[in-house]
Protein backbone atom coordinates (compact mmCIF):
# COMPACT_ATOMS: atom_id res chain seq x y z
CA UNK A 1 0.00 0.00 0.00
CA UNK A 2 1.11 3.17 -0.72
CA UNK A 3 1.31 6.28 1.42
CA UNK A 4 0.20 9.52 0.46
CA UNK A 5 1.60 12.06 -0.44
CA UNK A 6 -0.53 14.37 1.67
CA UNK A 7 1.04 12.62 4.73
CA UNK A 8 4.69 13.99 3.59
CA UNK A 9 3.57 16.99 3.21
CA UNK A 10 1.53 17.42 6.48
CA UNK A 11 5.13 15.59 8.68
CA UNK A 12 7.57 18.11 6.56
CA UNK A 13 5.07 21.52 7.14
CA UNK A 14 5.25 20.50 11.11
CA UNK A 15 9.15 19.65 11.05
CA UNK A 16 9.60 23.22 8.90
CA UNK A 17 7.18 25.32 11.48
CA UNK A 18 9.17 23.66 14.28
CA UNK A 19 12.18 24.62 12.92
CA UNK A 20 10.98 27.90 12.33
CA UNK A 21 9.38 28.23 16.15
CA UNK A 22 13.15 27.14 17.17
CA UNK A 23 15.27 29.34 15.07
CA UNK A 24 12.95 33.00 16.19
CA UNK A 25 12.44 31.75 19.91
CA UNK A 26 15.35 29.76 21.09
CA UNK A 27 18.54 31.67 22.31
CA UNK A 28 21.24 28.60 22.63
CA UNK A 29 22.97 28.95 19.26
CA UNK A 30 23.28 25.31 19.09
CA UNK A 31 19.85 24.65 19.14
CA UNK A 32 19.02 27.66 16.49
CA UNK A 33 21.71 25.73 14.12
CA UNK A 34 19.52 21.94 14.75
CA UNK A 35 16.26 23.95 14.12
CA UNK A 36 18.00 25.30 10.49
CA UNK A 37 19.34 21.95 10.09
CA UNK A 38 15.55 20.83 10.97
CA UNK A 39 13.98 22.67 8.28
CA UNK A 40 16.22 22.09 5.83
CA UNK A 41 14.84 18.57 6.41
CA UNK A 42 11.58 19.05 6.39
CA UNK A 43 12.27 20.54 2.75
CA UNK A 44 14.24 17.28 1.76
CA UNK A 45 10.92 15.07 2.85
CA UNK A 46 9.27 17.37 0.48
CA UNK A 47 11.37 17.04 -1.95
CA UNK A 48 11.00 13.21 -1.72
CA UNK A 49 7.68 13.21 -1.47
CA UNK A 50 7.12 14.53 -4.51
CA UNK A 51 9.53 12.60 -6.04
CA UNK A 52 7.74 9.55 -5.55
CA UNK A 53 4.22 11.48 -6.65
CA UNK A 54 6.11 12.41 -9.96
CA UNK A 55 7.45 9.51 -10.76
CA UNK A 56 10.91 11.36 -11.52
CA UNK A 57 14.15 11.43 -10.32
CA UNK A 58 14.72 14.80 -9.83
CA UNK A 59 13.61 15.58 -6.53
CA UNK A 60 15.88 12.82 -5.23
CA UNK A 61 19.13 14.91 -7.15
CA UNK A 62 17.97 17.93 -6.02
CA UNK A 63 18.28 16.21 -1.74
CA UNK A 64 21.48 15.38 -2.41
CA UNK A 65 22.70 18.84 -3.23
CA UNK A 66 20.33 19.90 0.30
CA UNK A 67 22.00 17.87 2.14
CA UNK A 68 25.97 18.59 0.78
CA UNK A 69 24.78 22.84 1.31
CA UNK A 70 23.19 21.48 4.75
CA UNK A 71 26.81 20.41 5.36
CA UNK A 72 28.66 23.25 4.49
CA UNK A 73 26.63 25.07 6.42
CA UNK A 74 26.74 23.53 9.46
CA UNK A 75 30.48 23.64 9.22
CA UNK A 76 30.33 27.00 8.54
CA UNK A 77 28.10 27.63 11.65
CA UNK A 78 30.13 25.91 13.89
CA UNK A 79 33.45 27.60 12.61
CA UNK A 80 31.15 30.94 13.46
CA UNK A 81 30.22 29.80 16.90
CA UNK A 82 33.89 28.52 17.94
CA UNK A 83 35.24 32.11 17.53
CA UNK A 84 32.33 33.61 19.27
CA UNK A 85 32.99 31.50 22.01
CA UNK A 86 36.75 31.34 22.49
CA UNK A 87 36.04 35.27 22.45
CA UNK A 88 33.09 35.71 25.09
CA UNK A 89 32.72 32.32 26.51
CA UNK A 90 28.56 32.12 26.07
CA UNK A 91 26.87 30.40 22.97
CA UNK A 92 23.63 32.77 23.67
CA UNK A 93 22.31 34.40 20.68
CA UNK A 94 20.70 37.40 22.65
CA UNK A 95 23.67 38.04 24.07
CA UNK A 96 25.30 39.87 21.23
CA UNK A 97 23.92 43.15 20.84
CA UNK A 98 27.08 44.93 20.38
CA UNK A 99 25.83 45.95 16.76
CA UNK A 100 21.93 47.56 17.07
CA UNK A 101 19.63 46.79 14.39
CA UNK B 1 29.17 8.46 -22.37
CA UNK B 2 29.27 11.62 -24.56
CA UNK B 3 31.35 14.54 -22.88
CA UNK B 4 29.34 17.27 -21.64
CA UNK B 5 29.89 20.99 -23.54
CA UNK B 6 31.83 23.40 -20.99
CA UNK B 7 31.62 26.03 -22.99
CA UNK B 8 28.71 27.83 -20.97
CA UNK B 9 30.22 27.80 -17.83
CA UNK B 10 34.27 28.42 -18.88
CA UNK B 11 33.91 31.90 -17.43
CA UNK B 12 33.34 30.06 -13.99
CA UNK B 13 35.73 27.11 -14.77
CA UNK B 14 38.84 30.30 -14.67
CA UNK B 15 37.38 31.47 -11.71
CA UNK B 16 37.34 28.30 -9.62
CA UNK B 17 40.94 27.35 -10.66
CA UNK B 18 41.98 30.69 -9.33
CA UNK B 19 40.49 30.24 -6.29
CA UNK B 20 41.61 27.16 -5.45
CA UNK B 21 45.26 28.04 -6.98
CA UNK B 22 45.01 30.78 -3.91
CA UNK B 23 44.49 28.43 -1.50
CA UNK B 24 47.63 26.59 -2.91
CA UNK B 25 49.87 29.35 -3.45
CA UNK B 26 49.14 31.09 0.24
CA UNK B 27 50.54 28.51 2.79
CA UNK B 28 54.05 29.19 0.95
CA UNK B 29 54.23 33.39 1.25
CA UNK B 30 55.00 34.74 4.45
CA UNK B 31 54.10 38.21 5.12
CA UNK B 32 54.21 39.65 1.54
CA UNK B 33 50.97 38.18 0.37
CA UNK B 34 51.75 40.08 -3.45
CA UNK B 35 51.54 36.83 -5.17
CA UNK B 36 48.01 35.82 -3.71
CA UNK B 37 46.84 39.55 -4.82
CA UNK B 38 48.32 39.08 -8.11
CA UNK B 39 46.52 35.60 -8.70
CA UNK B 40 43.22 36.86 -7.47
CA UNK B 41 43.63 39.61 -9.75
CA UNK B 42 44.14 37.87 -12.73
CA UNK B 43 41.97 35.13 -12.14
CA UNK B 44 38.81 37.92 -11.57
CA UNK B 45 40.44 39.77 -15.34
CA UNK B 46 40.35 36.09 -16.94
CA UNK B 47 37.02 35.74 -16.35
CA UNK B 48 35.75 38.80 -17.37
CA UNK B 49 37.58 38.51 -20.28
CA UNK B 50 36.53 35.04 -21.08
CA UNK B 51 32.50 36.41 -20.22
CA UNK B 52 33.20 38.88 -22.54
CA UNK B 53 34.94 36.69 -25.27
CA UNK B 54 31.78 34.75 -25.50
CA UNK B 55 29.50 37.98 -25.98
CA UNK B 56 26.73 37.43 -28.46
CA UNK B 57 26.72 33.69 -27.91
CA UNK B 58 23.34 32.35 -26.98
CA UNK B 59 23.45 28.53 -26.00
CA UNK B 60 22.62 26.02 -22.34
CA UNK B 61 24.76 22.90 -21.29
CA UNK B 62 24.27 19.93 -18.69
CA UNK B 63 20.62 19.84 -19.06
CA UNK B 64 20.00 23.07 -19.64
CA UNK B 65 20.92 23.95 -16.13
CA UNK B 66 23.01 27.09 -16.60
CA UNK B 67 23.37 29.27 -19.73
CA UNK B 68 25.69 31.68 -21.38
CA UNK B 69 23.97 34.66 -22.88
CA UNK B 70 23.99 38.35 -22.93
CA UNK B 71 22.27 38.56 -19.83
CA UNK B 72 24.54 36.28 -18.44
CA UNK B 73 27.58 37.73 -19.47
CA UNK B 74 26.65 41.55 -17.99
CA UNK B 75 26.34 40.17 -14.89
CA UNK B 76 29.94 38.56 -15.19
CA UNK B 77 31.75 41.27 -16.50
CA UNK B 78 30.02 43.23 -13.68
CA UNK B 79 30.99 41.04 -10.88
CA UNK B 80 34.64 41.10 -12.33
CA UNK B 81 34.78 44.75 -12.01
CA UNK B 82 33.13 44.34 -8.21
CA UNK B 83 35.76 41.77 -7.47
CA UNK B 84 38.50 43.68 -9.02
CA UNK B 85 37.81 46.48 -6.81
CA UNK B 86 37.12 45.37 -4.07
CA UNK B 87 40.54 42.70 -4.32
CA UNK B 88 42.76 46.00 -5.13
CA UNK B 89 41.24 48.45 -1.91
CA UNK B 90 41.55 45.23 0.53
CA UNK B 91 45.48 44.85 1.20
CA UNK B 92 45.91 47.66 2.65
CA UNK B 93 43.12 47.63 4.82
CA UNK B 94 43.78 44.08 5.96
CA UNK B 95 47.33 44.84 6.89
CA UNK B 96 46.65 47.74 8.91
CA UNK B 97 44.35 44.97 10.79
CA UNK B 98 47.00 42.52 10.73
CA UNK B 99 45.05 40.26 9.29
CA UNK B 100 46.42 39.77 5.60
CA UNK B 101 45.84 36.18 4.77
CA UNK B 102 44.98 34.44 1.72
CA UNK B 103 41.79 32.96 1.90
CA UNK B 104 40.27 36.37 2.16
CA UNK B 105 40.73 36.23 -1.75
CA UNK B 106 40.09 32.80 -2.22
CA UNK B 107 36.64 33.30 -0.24
CA UNK B 108 35.94 36.38 -2.06
CA UNK B 109 36.71 34.54 -5.92
CA UNK B 110 34.13 31.87 -4.42
CA UNK B 111 31.18 34.20 -3.74
CA UNK B 112 31.92 35.65 -6.97
CA UNK B 113 31.97 32.09 -8.96
CA UNK B 114 28.60 31.42 -6.79
CA UNK B 115 26.96 34.78 -7.91
CA UNK B 116 28.20 33.99 -11.86
CA UNK B 117 26.42 30.80 -11.63
CA UNK B 118 23.51 32.50 -9.74
CA UNK B 119 22.95 34.96 -12.62
CA UNK B 120 23.32 32.40 -15.54
CA UNK B 121 20.79 29.67 -13.85
CA UNK B 122 18.23 28.40 -15.95
CA UNK B 123 17.25 25.59 -13.15
CA UNK B 124 16.09 25.81 -9.69
CA UNK B 125 18.86 23.15 -8.91
CA UNK B 126 21.86 25.55 -10.09
CA UNK B 127 19.81 28.59 -8.60
CA UNK B 128 20.14 27.04 -4.98
CA UNK B 129 23.60 25.56 -5.29
CA UNK B 130 24.38 28.99 -6.59
CA UNK B 131 23.12 31.34 -4.04
CA UNK B 132 24.04 29.05 -1.07
CA UNK B 133 27.86 29.32 -2.92
CA UNK B 134 27.77 33.00 -2.29
CA UNK B 135 26.05 32.84 1.05
CA UNK B 136 28.61 30.28 2.62
CA UNK B 137 31.59 32.16 1.48
CA UNK B 138 30.10 35.83 2.35
CA UNK B 139 29.30 34.43 6.17
CA UNK B 140 33.08 33.42 6.38
CA UNK B 141 33.76 36.81 5.19
CA UNK B 142 31.87 38.60 7.17
CA UNK B 143 33.28 37.15 10.49
CA UNK B 144 37.39 37.41 8.83
CA UNK B 145 38.46 38.80 11.76
CA UNK B 146 37.63 36.64 14.00
CA UNK B 147 39.45 38.21 17.09
CA UNK B 148 36.91 41.52 17.19
CA UNK B 149 33.79 40.84 18.34
CA UNK B 150 31.76 43.15 15.97
CA UNK B 151 32.97 41.04 13.17
CA UNK B 152 32.00 37.69 15.44
CA UNK B 153 28.55 39.62 15.59
CA UNK B 154 28.17 40.77 12.18
CA UNK B 155 28.88 36.80 11.06
CA UNK B 156 26.58 35.72 13.54
CA UNK B 157 23.72 37.58 12.11
CA UNK B 158 24.55 36.86 8.79
CA UNK B 159 24.89 33.32 9.58
CA UNK B 160 21.47 32.96 11.25
CA UNK B 161 18.78 35.49 9.26
CA UNK B 162 21.09 33.91 5.57
CA UNK B 163 20.27 30.53 6.56
CA UNK B 164 16.75 31.21 7.67
CA UNK B 165 16.03 33.03 4.51
CA UNK B 166 17.76 30.02 2.30
CA UNK B 167 15.56 27.46 4.29
CA UNK B 168 12.57 29.43 3.43
CA UNK B 169 13.09 30.45 -0.36
CA UNK B 170 14.04 26.26 -0.91
CA UNK B 171 10.69 24.98 1.01
CA UNK B 172 9.10 27.58 -1.61
CA UNK B 173 11.02 25.83 -4.36
CA UNK B 174 10.14 22.02 -2.91
CA UNK B 175 6.14 23.67 -3.39
CA UNK B 176 6.94 24.66 -7.13
CA UNK B 177 8.53 21.55 -7.70
CA UNK B 178 5.80 19.89 -6.34
CA UNK B 179 3.40 21.34 -8.13
CA UNK B 180 5.00 21.05 -11.14
CA UNK B 181 7.32 18.01 -11.27
CA UNK B 182 10.30 19.93 -12.96
CA UNK B 183 12.90 22.38 -11.76
CA UNK B 184 13.85 23.78 -14.95
CA UNK B 185 12.95 27.51 -15.31
CA UNK B 186 11.10 27.28 -18.86
CA UNK B 187 9.22 23.66 -17.86
CA UNK B 188 8.48 25.03 -14.60
CA UNK B 189 6.96 28.07 -16.02
CA UNK B 190 5.19 26.54 -18.91
CA UNK B 191 3.22 23.92 -16.37
CA UNK B 192 2.86 26.92 -13.55
CA UNK B 193 0.65 28.78 -16.79
CA UNK B 194 -1.42 25.66 -16.69
CA UNK B 195 -3.17 27.52 -13.73
CA UNK B 196 -4.28 24.88 -11.50
CA UNK B 197 -3.56 25.21 -7.57
CA UNK B 198 -3.25 29.02 -7.73
CA UNK B 199 -3.55 29.16 -3.70
CA UNK B 200 -0.89 26.92 -3.72
CA UNK B 201 1.17 28.57 -6.09
CA UNK B 202 0.72 32.27 -4.35
CA UNK B 203 1.77 30.20 -1.29
CA UNK B 204 5.36 29.32 -3.15
CA UNK B 205 5.68 32.31 -4.43
CA UNK B 206 5.51 34.40 -1.41
CA UNK B 207 7.68 31.84 0.25
CA UNK B 208 10.75 32.71 -2.61
CA UNK B 209 9.93 36.50 -2.19
CA UNK B 210 10.34 36.40 1.27
CA UNK B 211 13.73 34.03 1.13
CA UNK B 212 14.99 36.29 -1.69
CA UNK B 213 14.13 39.44 0.40
CA UNK B 214 16.49 38.61 2.88
CA UNK B 215 19.29 37.91 0.44
CA UNK B 216 18.45 41.64 -0.93
CA UNK B 217 17.28 43.28 1.76
CA UNK B 218 13.97 44.46 1.23
CA UNK B 219 12.39 46.10 4.03
CA UNK B 220 11.10 44.20 6.34
CA UNK B 221 13.73 41.43 5.81
CA UNK B 222 16.69 44.30 6.19
CA UNK B 223 17.14 44.39 10.20
CA UNK B 224 20.59 41.82 9.18
CA UNK B 225 21.81 44.82 6.87
CA UNK B 226 23.19 47.48 8.76
CA UNK B 227 24.88 45.29 11.64
CA UNK B 228 27.06 43.00 9.29
CA UNK B 229 28.17 45.90 7.41
CA UNK B 230 29.16 47.38 10.24
CA UNK B 231 31.17 44.62 11.95
CA UNK B 232 32.27 43.47 8.21
CA UNK B 233 35.70 44.66 7.32
CA UNK B 234 34.98 47.72 5.00
CA UNK B 235 35.88 46.85 1.49
CA UNK B 236 34.09 43.07 2.03
CA UNK B 237 30.83 45.37 3.55
CA UNK B 238 31.32 47.02 0.15
CA UNK B 239 31.30 43.97 -1.87
CA UNK B 240 28.13 43.04 0.28
CA UNK B 241 26.42 46.25 -0.64
CA UNK B 242 26.92 45.56 -4.90
CA UNK B 243 27.83 41.91 -5.57
CA UNK B 244 25.14 39.37 -3.64
CA UNK B 245 22.07 42.46 -4.19
CA UNK B 246 23.00 42.56 -8.19
CA UNK B 247 23.03 38.45 -8.29
CA UNK B 248 20.05 38.05 -6.35
CA UNK B 249 18.34 40.83 -8.79
CA UNK B 250 19.80 38.96 -11.69
CA UNK B 251 17.89 35.42 -10.48
CA UNK B 252 14.60 37.42 -8.89
CA UNK B 253 14.39 39.17 -12.35
CA UNK B 254 15.02 35.62 -14.01
CA UNK B 255 12.57 33.83 -11.43
CA UNK B 256 10.08 35.96 -11.49
CA UNK B 257 9.94 36.95 -15.25
CA UNK B 258 10.07 32.96 -16.45
CA UNK B 259 9.01 30.90 -13.30
CA UNK B 260 6.65 32.57 -11.35
CA UNK B 261 5.07 34.44 -14.89
CA UNK B 262 1.95 33.14 -14.65
CA UNK B 263 0.91 34.80 -11.38
CA UNK B 264 2.47 38.22 -13.02
CA UNK B 265 -0.69 40.15 -11.53
CA UNK B 266 0.09 39.10 -7.99
CA UNK B 267 3.26 39.02 -7.79
CA UNK B 268 3.39 42.81 -9.28
CA UNK B 269 1.17 43.92 -6.22
CA UNK B 270 3.60 42.75 -3.73
CA UNK B 271 6.93 44.43 -5.69
CA UNK B 272 5.06 47.65 -5.92
CA UNK B 273 4.23 47.47 -2.08
CA UNK B 274 7.29 46.27 -0.84
CA UNK B 275 9.04 48.69 -2.88
CA UNK B 276 7.12 52.23 -1.19
CA UNK B 277 8.15 50.14 2.50
CA UNK B 278 11.79 49.44 1.38
CA UNK B 279 11.86 52.89 0.50
CA UNK B 280 10.34 54.77 3.36
CA UNK B 281 12.28 52.11 5.82
CA UNK B 282 15.82 52.88 4.33
CA UNK B 283 15.81 56.57 3.68
CA UNK B 284 14.04 57.37 6.87
CA UNK B 285 16.46 55.13 9.12
CA UNK B 286 19.25 56.52 6.75
CA UNK B 287 18.68 59.96 7.92
CA UNK B 288 19.47 59.51 11.61
CA UNK B 289 22.60 57.19 11.49
CA UNK B 290 25.34 58.79 12.34
CA UNK B 291 27.79 56.33 11.57
CA UNK B 292 28.58 55.94 7.85
CA UNK B 293 28.58 52.36 7.54
CA UNK B 294 25.38 52.04 8.94
CA UNK B 295 24.19 54.91 6.93
CA UNK B 296 25.16 53.46 3.64
CA UNK B 297 23.62 50.47 4.79
CA UNK B 298 20.51 52.06 4.89
CA UNK B 299 21.11 53.58 1.99
CA UNK B 300 21.68 50.58 -0.29
CA UNK B 301 17.77 49.38 1.31
CA UNK B 302 16.92 52.60 -0.35
CA UNK B 303 18.47 51.79 -3.76
CA UNK B 304 16.89 48.34 -4.19
CA UNK B 305 13.22 49.94 -2.96
CA UNK B 306 13.95 51.92 -6.19
CA UNK B 307 14.65 48.51 -8.03
CA UNK B 308 11.88 46.99 -6.63
CA UNK B 309 9.83 49.71 -8.28
CA UNK B 310 11.36 49.19 -11.75
CA UNK B 311 10.25 45.04 -10.97
CA UNK B 312 6.81 46.66 -10.20
CA UNK B 313 7.19 48.28 -13.42
CA UNK B 314 7.79 45.20 -15.37
CA UNK B 315 5.03 43.07 -13.98
CA UNK B 316 2.80 45.79 -14.90
CA UNK B 317 3.71 46.64 -18.50
CA UNK B 318 5.88 43.90 -19.61
CA UNK B 319 7.97 46.43 -21.08
CA UNK B 320 11.63 45.80 -21.79
CA UNK B 321 12.13 49.20 -20.78
CA UNK B 322 12.36 48.90 -17.15
CA UNK B 323 13.95 45.28 -17.23
CA UNK B 324 17.17 47.15 -18.53
CA UNK B 325 16.64 49.79 -16.41
CA UNK B 326 16.84 47.61 -13.90
CA UNK B 327 20.45 46.30 -15.38
CA UNK B 328 21.56 49.71 -15.78
CA UNK B 329 20.52 50.53 -12.27
CA UNK B 330 22.68 47.40 -11.23
CA UNK B 331 26.21 48.53 -13.11
CA UNK B 332 25.93 52.51 -11.93
CA UNK B 333 25.13 51.26 -8.11
CA UNK B 334 28.23 49.44 -8.17
CA UNK B 335 31.08 51.46 -9.02
CA UNK B 336 29.52 54.41 -6.73
CA UNK B 337 28.37 52.08 -3.76
CA UNK B 338 31.69 50.21 -3.61
CA UNK B 339 33.39 53.85 -4.32
CA UNK B 340 32.09 55.22 -1.26
CA UNK B 341 33.15 51.91 0.60
CA UNK B 342 36.52 52.60 -1.09
CA UNK B 343 37.02 55.67 0.39
CA UNK B 344 35.65 54.53 4.56
CA UNK B 345 38.54 52.00 3.83
CA UNK B 346 41.52 54.85 2.80
CA UNK B 347 40.39 56.27 5.90
CA UNK B 348 40.76 53.60 7.85
CA UNK B 349 44.04 52.59 7.36
CA UNK B 350 45.02 56.05 7.98
CA UNK B 351 43.66 55.99 11.49
CA UNK B 352 43.25 52.53 12.30
CA UNK B 353 42.50 53.63 15.84
CA UNK B 354 40.44 56.68 16.37
CA UNK B 355 38.51 56.69 12.93
CA UNK B 356 35.00 54.89 13.88
CA UNK B 357 33.29 55.51 11.07
CA UNK B 358 31.60 58.45 12.20
CA UNK B 359 30.37 61.56 10.73
CA UNK B 360 32.60 63.57 13.30
CA UNK B 361 36.12 61.84 12.24
CA UNK B 362 34.60 63.01 8.59
CA UNK B 363 35.19 66.24 9.92
CA UNK B 364 37.62 68.64 8.36
CA UNK B 365 38.78 65.45 6.10
CA UNK B 366 38.84 67.92 2.85
CA UNK B 367 41.79 70.10 4.35
CA UNK B 368 43.78 66.77 5.47
CA UNK B 369 43.27 64.58 2.75
CA UNK B 370 41.75 66.62 -0.43
CA UNK B 371 41.44 63.32 -2.65
CA UNK B 372 39.67 61.54 -0.28
CA UNK B 373 37.53 64.38 0.02
CA UNK B 374 36.46 65.29 -3.40
CA UNK B 375 36.07 61.34 -4.49
CA UNK B 376 33.65 60.92 -1.38
CA UNK B 377 31.44 63.75 -2.60
CA UNK B 378 31.58 62.29 -6.18
CA UNK B 379 30.36 59.30 -4.98
CA UNK B 380 27.64 60.80 -2.48
CA UNK B 381 26.80 63.18 -5.72
CA UNK B 382 26.41 59.52 -7.43
CA UNK B 383 24.32 58.46 -5.04
CA UNK B 384 22.01 61.02 -4.47
CA UNK B 385 21.38 61.35 -8.32
CA UNK B 386 23.60 64.54 -9.80
CA UNK B 387 23.40 64.85 -13.31
CA UNK B 388 26.17 63.95 -14.49
CA UNK B 389 27.34 61.08 -12.69
CA UNK B 390 26.16 57.10 -12.74
CA UNK B 391 23.66 57.64 -10.37
CA UNK B 392 21.63 59.90 -12.32
CA UNK B 393 21.51 57.42 -15.37
CA UNK B 394 20.18 54.89 -13.33
CA UNK B 395 17.49 56.60 -11.68
CA UNK B 396 16.83 58.71 -14.65
CA UNK B 397 15.90 55.14 -16.77
CA UNK B 398 14.27 53.65 -14.08
CA UNK B 399 12.23 56.44 -13.11
CA UNK B 400 11.18 56.65 -16.72
CA UNK B 401 10.53 53.20 -17.09
CA UNK B 402 8.20 52.86 -14.05
CA UNK B 403 6.10 56.18 -15.41
CA UNK B 404 5.85 54.30 -18.85
CA UNK B 405 4.30 51.77 -16.82
CA UNK B 406 1.72 53.64 -15.87
CA UNK B 407 2.68 53.83 -12.36
CA UNK B 408 3.19 57.82 -12.27
CA UNK B 409 2.23 58.05 -8.31
CA UNK B 410 4.89 55.43 -7.88
CA UNK B 411 7.74 57.14 -9.67
CA UNK B 412 6.75 60.62 -7.98
CA UNK B 413 7.23 58.61 -4.52
CA UNK B 414 10.88 57.57 -5.45
CA UNK B 415 11.53 60.92 -6.56
CA UNK B 416 10.49 62.43 -2.95
CA UNK B 417 12.29 59.78 -1.64
CA UNK B 418 15.34 60.16 -3.46
CA UNK B 419 14.85 64.34 -2.54
CA UNK B 420 15.31 63.42 1.23
CA UNK B 421 18.05 61.12 0.81
CA UNK B 422 20.17 64.18 -0.29
CA UNK B 423 19.99 65.14 2.74
CA UNK B 424 21.98 62.32 4.21
CA UNK B 425 24.79 62.17 1.18
CA UNK B 426 25.39 65.66 1.17
CA UNK B 427 25.12 66.06 4.98
CA UNK B 428 28.99 63.90 4.66
CA UNK B 429 30.08 66.48 2.75
CA UNK B 430 29.33 69.42 4.60
CA UNK B 431 30.98 67.65 7.37
CA UNK B 432 34.05 67.27 5.10
CA UNK B 433 34.26 70.46 3.38
CA UNK B 434 32.76 72.59 6.35
CA UNK B 435 33.67 71.36 9.45
CA UNK B 436 37.31 71.50 11.74
CA UNK B 437 38.58 68.51 12.86
CA UNK B 438 38.05 68.75 16.79
CA UNK B 439 41.57 67.09 17.57
CA UNK B 440 45.08 67.34 15.89
CA UNK B 441 45.61 65.61 13.02
CA UNK B 442 48.99 63.84 12.40
CA UNK B 443 50.80 61.95 9.56
CA UNK B 444 48.86 60.82 6.87
CA UNK B 445 49.72 59.04 3.56
CA UNK B 446 48.25 59.96 0.20
CA UNK B 447 46.07 57.43 -1.77
CA UNK B 448 48.26 55.22 -3.29
CA UNK B 449 49.17 51.87 -4.87
CA UNK B 450 46.59 49.16 -5.38
CA UNK B 451 43.46 51.38 -3.61
CA UNK B 452 44.19 54.15 -5.49
CA UNK B 453 43.77 52.21 -8.49
CA UNK B 454 40.63 51.01 -6.88
CA UNK B 455 39.14 54.37 -6.71
CA UNK B 456 40.18 55.35 -9.90
CA UNK B 457 38.33 52.86 -11.41
CA UNK B 458 35.16 53.23 -9.19
CA UNK B 459 35.01 56.79 -10.28
CA UNK B 460 36.13 56.60 -13.59
CA UNK B 461 32.92 53.92 -13.65
CA UNK B 462 31.03 56.22 -11.91
CA UNK B 463 32.24 59.38 -14.32
CA UNK B 464 32.21 57.37 -17.78
CA UNK B 465 28.40 56.11 -17.34
CA UNK B 466 27.30 59.41 -15.88
CA UNK B 467 28.78 61.41 -19.07
CA UNK B 468 28.63 58.85 -21.97
CA UNK B 469 26.02 56.17 -20.97
CA UNK B 470 25.27 55.52 -24.34
CA UNK B 471 27.13 52.31 -25.01
CA UNK B 472 26.35 50.85 -21.30
CA UNK B 473 22.47 51.72 -22.26
CA UNK B 474 22.81 49.77 -25.02
CA UNK B 475 24.87 46.68 -23.59
CA UNK B 476 21.92 46.52 -20.69
CA UNK B 477 19.09 46.50 -23.46
CA UNK B 478 20.67 44.05 -25.70
CA UNK B 479 21.07 41.70 -22.58
CA UNK B 480 17.74 42.05 -21.17
CA UNK B 481 16.12 41.67 -24.71
CA UNK B 482 18.37 38.55 -24.86
CA UNK B 483 17.35 36.92 -21.55
CA UNK B 484 13.46 37.48 -22.81
CA UNK B 485 14.53 35.16 -25.90
CA UNK B 486 15.07 32.65 -22.72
Amino acid sequence: MDIPIEWYLVLSAFLFVIGAAGVLTRRNMFIVLLSIELMMNAVNINLIGFSRLHDNFIGQHFVLFTMTVAAAEAAVGLAIVTSLFRNRQTTMVDLFDLLKG
Amino acid sequence: MPTPDVTPIIPELILAVAACLVLVVEPFLKLDKTAVVAVALTGLLAYGAAAFALLGQDMAGFNDMIVINDYAIFFKVLFAAAGVMTVLMSPRYLEAHDRHLGEYYALLLFAILGMSVLAAARDLMAFYVGLELMAVSSYLLAGFFRYRLRSNEAALKYFLTGCFASAITLYGISMVYGFTGATNYAEVGTALAGGENTLGVAFATALVFAGMGFKVSVAPFHMWTPDVYEGAPTPIAGFFSVGPKAAGFAAILMMFLAVFEASVDTWTVIFIAFSIFTMLVGNLFALVQRNLKRMLAYSSIAHVGYLLAGMGAIGQSGDLLAGEAILLYLAAYTFMNLGAFGVLAYLKTQQPVTFDYTLDDMAGLARRSPWAAILMSLFMFSLTGIPGTAGFIGKFYLFNAVVRADLVWLAAIAVIFSAVSAYYYLRVMVYMFFRESEEEFVGGEAISGPLAASLALAAAGVLFIGLVPARLVDASATAFQNFLGL
